[in-house]
């Protein structure tokens, strides 16, 4: 699987578009950034949820009780809870909350990590093309699944089982407001949670270190005369050893120096050579390139058809997951050229360290072994420019790997009507106000290149492997954070084991969100809740007429239609888990970028409130001993 | 348990009689079934006036509707119709938990906290300052006696060591008022003595106290007015002398009699009328003599109470 990520920046994502955005066209709704929208739900939650509340209450006290009862309950919550707030209280709540769940044996799901990356070391595929990715889906997948039961668990039965053993009374007869026993619950479950991570990251960290190092050595007859074409003279190749299911290649020049190894199994080896005595000794260095964070620099995308118009995305080659639009190879006008801005020549002394991630459609065969040809352009972005582009550079494509096509400051110019070449300067003659443009096309005819806005991007400096591996582990600690929040608000209003079922839908929800969207809004075929479970009785085909009387059909599909419009409602109000997930990033080597790292803690910090806030409300007027 | 003084409560008002701490009006509560149906009416139009510094008693059987009324008072259940105020305010108002004290029925308590950090995580309820916490742990251990035991957790308590702890955590803030719902039940005879005499003391510190028991002797000897309860209704209200003075019968008690005085004795009474209801001599109660036993036995270990 290659690298997929739709690139956003942090104020984009929180401002979106607003110019963009027409009120009654849903279609421009996209554009919404994350600010308004959720400014829009809370706006709906805060006016909705007091009327139904007043609804409910007046059927049992009549309107002016009820009114009453919800006005003072707003009322008290921001004039006297919110001003008393105290963390001592807080932190006293926090502090039992790490008690209990140290005495309900939280370590069980610490032991239970542990053995399952003790299993995880013998089943995984060591033969793999890229072991470093599956050791790190691995770990962090294991590690998401395991802290977000663990979450679950802790807080959706903390609060209930107060309740029912009465220690809840002793607790809520002194002064401590609702939003303290809920705040402090999460504050504690979250303390004992970022404990049992921060250990998980730590022992995952050597886990995948160690599973990965492994070195190889060089005999003395596996060296050989240079079979390559066009070898000088003098010069040998080798091959290493076999380790961990594979071996290298290296070549020895003819001084005697020797290169690094080639590139397998997702790494290679730095190789060194000394003498001793008469003896020559090659050594092979441990695994490089393997454990790495890129931090690309990534531009805007823009595709032309081929008649070369602006279209907003490319073809899509098939029912297939749309993240990449394609374009068409051979003499067309078809191109995808993305900008890339603040280019100077101090940020890039060397040029364009041009990285690409292309995926390939191919509606022929060829030449299996190689890739598909395609063309570099690097081209000024002033329209008024005396020198328009740079001449093609060819390049053949390479797929599920991450290409090095690093782009030098010398280049050759387009040629001139006389044929003759010159040289062009990439700062001086295509880069204008910082900005560049690079454009890539597939040069043969009926193959198509996959592009998206994340495939090409500069890669100038790798980030600290490390650093990003914690900042995987965070975003599953915001995760947590979520789940507990949510488990301790439903625990305020529900029993126990329906607070963790209620929790673990939203977590269902909020991971299958898009196919939700999709069955509501009908794009997803089978129908609703009820048909679709029909379907699956009956065993009937999604694509056909449901088998039953009309109006039978007509009643179940009324029915279907109330209940997933609100689901669809629950998916805008419940967080979407696998935008937090960013195990991707961290096993195929990407960095997590700032943006990214921003927009989650936001989009979490606002959940938490909302949640948190909710559950106060639950608490604060329930009827404890009721 | 009595071994120190609990430090005496500095009092905020000069303490008149007619202050009134807890008042009902019309205190109504209907506990309903899933269906919003009418299950149980357990407390029916209970309308009462407690007032400072004395010790009230809510007396009935099992499901008289006591625990009802506190727990009404304290806003852990919400009336059904009428109102309960406390210090003025309504009972569901957090504010007034600053000034109660409350040991609940059996002492619903983290079990798997020690003496000490139970009473730690309550005073941090009240957001009081370390220093003060810890001198009003160590005044509270002191008083209710659990020197011994004050770093096990509670699960390995008994059930007196339990009510004791319980009783400590009520009393963390030096609460104005005080309630003690079943204060005696599960006590050994002398627990319900200090119980009884602490009782007392804070009384004496001008706090005031709400406790409901069942234990007949217990309210008869501690409680300055009572409220007899009974399938939620209100029977009877008034003060414990008033209650149990029966006025159209006299009492003597003599010491040194002679059979002959006492016939004598007989016979003036049914010259002027009246009639001799009885005539015998006084035991002591069961708990006075297990009380004396227990007395002697400390006294002198080793010999049975009965060898004198």
């Amino acid at each position: 699987m290659p690298f997929e990520h739709h690139v956003m920046t942090f104020w984009y994502w929180l401002f979106g578009d607003p110019l963009k955005i027409r009120f009654l066209d849903a279609t421009t709704w996209t554009h919404i950034g994350f600010l308004l929208g959720a400014l829009i739900i809370l706006f709906l939650i805060a006016i909705g949820a007091p009327f139904v509340w007043f609804l409910m209450a007046a059927v049992k006290h009549g309107p002016s009780e009820a009114f009453y009862l919800v006005a003072r309950a707003i009322y008290g919550g921001a004039t006297d809870d919110l001003p008393r707030f105290s963390l001592r209280r807080t932190l006293a709540v926090a502090r039992v909350a790490v008690q209990e769940a140290i005495r309900n044996k939280v370590l069980i799901g610490f032991a239970v990590f542990l053995v399952l990356l003790l299993f995880a070391g013998l089943f995984l595929d060591v033969r793999n093309a890229n072991p470093a990715r599956a050791y790190l889906s691995i770990v962090l997948t294991t590690t998401n699944y395991l802290v977000l039961v663990m979450a679950l668990l802790l807080s959706a039965f903390s609060l209930p089982n107060d309740i029912k053993n009465r220690t809840i009374y002793t607790v809520v007869t002194k002064p401590i407001r609702a939003g303290e026993i809920v705040l402090g619950r999460v504050f504690g479950f979250m303390a004992v949670g970022t404990v049992m991570l921060a250990a998980m990251c730590a022992i995952s960290y050597v886990f995948v270190v160690r599973g990965l190092s492994h070195t190889h050595t060089i005999k003395a007859a596996d060296i050989k005369p240079a079979s390559w074409k066009n070898a000088p003279p003098g010069s040998k190749e080798g091959v290493t050893s076999t380790s961990n299911h594979h071996q290298h290649e290296f070549r020895v020049e003819k001084d005697g120096t020797v290169s690094q190894t080639d590139f397998i199994a997702g790494h290679f080896h730095e190789n060194s050579v000394t003498q001793q005595g008469a003896e020559t000794v090659y050594r092979v260095g441990p695994n490089r390139g393997d454990l790495i964070a890129r931090a690309p620099v990534f531009g805007n995308l823009v595709v032309h058809d081929r008649e070369g118009n602006v279209v907003e995305k490319g073809i899509n080659v098939g029912d297939e997951w749309t993240y990449r639009g394609f374009i068409e190879g051979g003499a067309n006008r078809s191109a995808a050229i993305w900008t890339f801005s603040n280019i100077t020549p101090e940020r890039y002394k060397d040029g364009l360290p041009l990285e690409m991630n292309l995926a390939v459609f191919r509606t022929y065969k060829g030449d299996i072994e190689r890739g598909v040809l395609g063309e570099i352009t690097i081209r000024n972005p002033n329209p008024e420019a005396k020198v328009k582009s740079s001449g093609p550079i060819p390049f053949e494509s390479r797929e599920f790997v991450a290409h090095r096509f690093p782009i030098p400051r010398e280049l050759n110019a387009a040629p001139a009507a006389d044929g003759r070449s010159r040289k062009i300067d990439l700062f001086r003659d295509l880069v204008y106000d910082g900005k560049v443009e690079v454009s890539i096309r597939c040069v043969e005819r009926s193959q198509y290149f996959g592009v998206a806005q994340a495939d090409v991007y500069l890669r100038p400096s790798d980030s600290l492997f490390a650093l990003n591996f914690a900042k995987g582990f965070f975003s599953i600690w915001l995760q947590m954070l979520l789940v507990t929040t949510y488990g301790v608000m439903f625990s305020t209003f529900l029993s126990g084991p329906v607070a963790a079922l209620a929790t673990a839908g939203t977590l269902v929800l909020g991971m299958f969100g898009h196919f939700v969207r999709d069955v509501a809004t009908g794009a997803a075929e089978g129908g609703g809740p009820i048909e679709s479970f029909i379907r699956m009785i009956m065993q009937q085909n999604v694509m056909t007429e449901l088998e039953v009387a009309t109006w039978m059909d007509r009643g179940i599909k009324i029915c279907d239609k109330a209940m997933m419009g609100v689901i669809y409602a629950l998916t805008f109000v419940l967080p979407d888990y696998l935008r937090f997930d960013t195990s991707q990033f961290v096993a195929s080597g990407y960095n997590i970028y700032g943006d990214l790292v921003g927009q989650h803690v936001t989009a979490a910090l606002v959940y938490f409130a909302a949640a948190a806030v909710v559950g106060y409300f639950f608490l604060k007027t329930r009827e404890i001993a009721g | 348990m009595a071994a120190t003084q609990i430090e005496p409560l500095p009092v905020k008002t000069a303490a008149h009689a007619t202050d009134v701490v807890i008042e009902t009006r019309n205190l109504t509560k209907v506990f309903r079934d899933f269906w919003g149906r009418p299950k149980v009416r357990a407390l029916n139009a209970l309308d009462l006036q407690i007032r400072r510094g004395e010790i009230f008693g809510l007396l009935g059987p099992n499901g008289s509707g006591k625990s009802t009324t506190i727990k009404l008072l304290l806003g852990l259940l919400f009336p059904t119709n009428g109102q309960a105020l406390v210090f003025g305010k309504e009972a569901t108002d957090v504010a007034k938990n600053e000034r109660i004290g409350y040991l609940p029925e059996e002492s619903y308590l983290y079990r798997f906290l020690n003496a000490e950090e139970t009473l730690d995580f309550y005073g941090r309820l009240f957001d009081m300052p370390t220093a003060t916490r810890k001198r009003r742990i160590e005044e509270l251990i002191q008083l209710v006696g659990l020197q011994h035991s004050r770093r096990r957790q509670l699960r390995e308590y008994s059930k007196g060591m339990t009510r004791r702890i319980g009783l400590a955590q009520a009393l963390i803030n030096d609460p104005e008022l005080i309630l003690l719902d079943e204060p005696t039940s599960g006590l050994d005879p002398i627990g319900t003595r200090e119980m009884k005499d602490l009782i007392l003391r804070l009384r004496a510190q001008g706090k005031t106290i709400l406790m409901s028991s069942h234990l007949l002797p217990d309210v008869q000897d501690v409680c300055d007015r009572i409220a007899i309860l009974h399938q939620g209704e209100l029977k009877e209200l008034g003060r414990v002398t008033d209650l149990l003075t029966v006025q159209d019968v006299t009492q003597f008690r003599a010491q040194g009699l002679s059979k002959a005085a006492e016939d004598e004795i007989r016979e003036v009474i049914a010259r002027h009328g009246g009639q001799v209801v009885g005539m015998d001599h006084p035991t002591l109660s069961l708990e006075e003599l297990f009380l004396n036993i227990v007395k002697e036995s400390e006294a002198r270990p080793g010999r049975r109470a009965s060898q004198k």
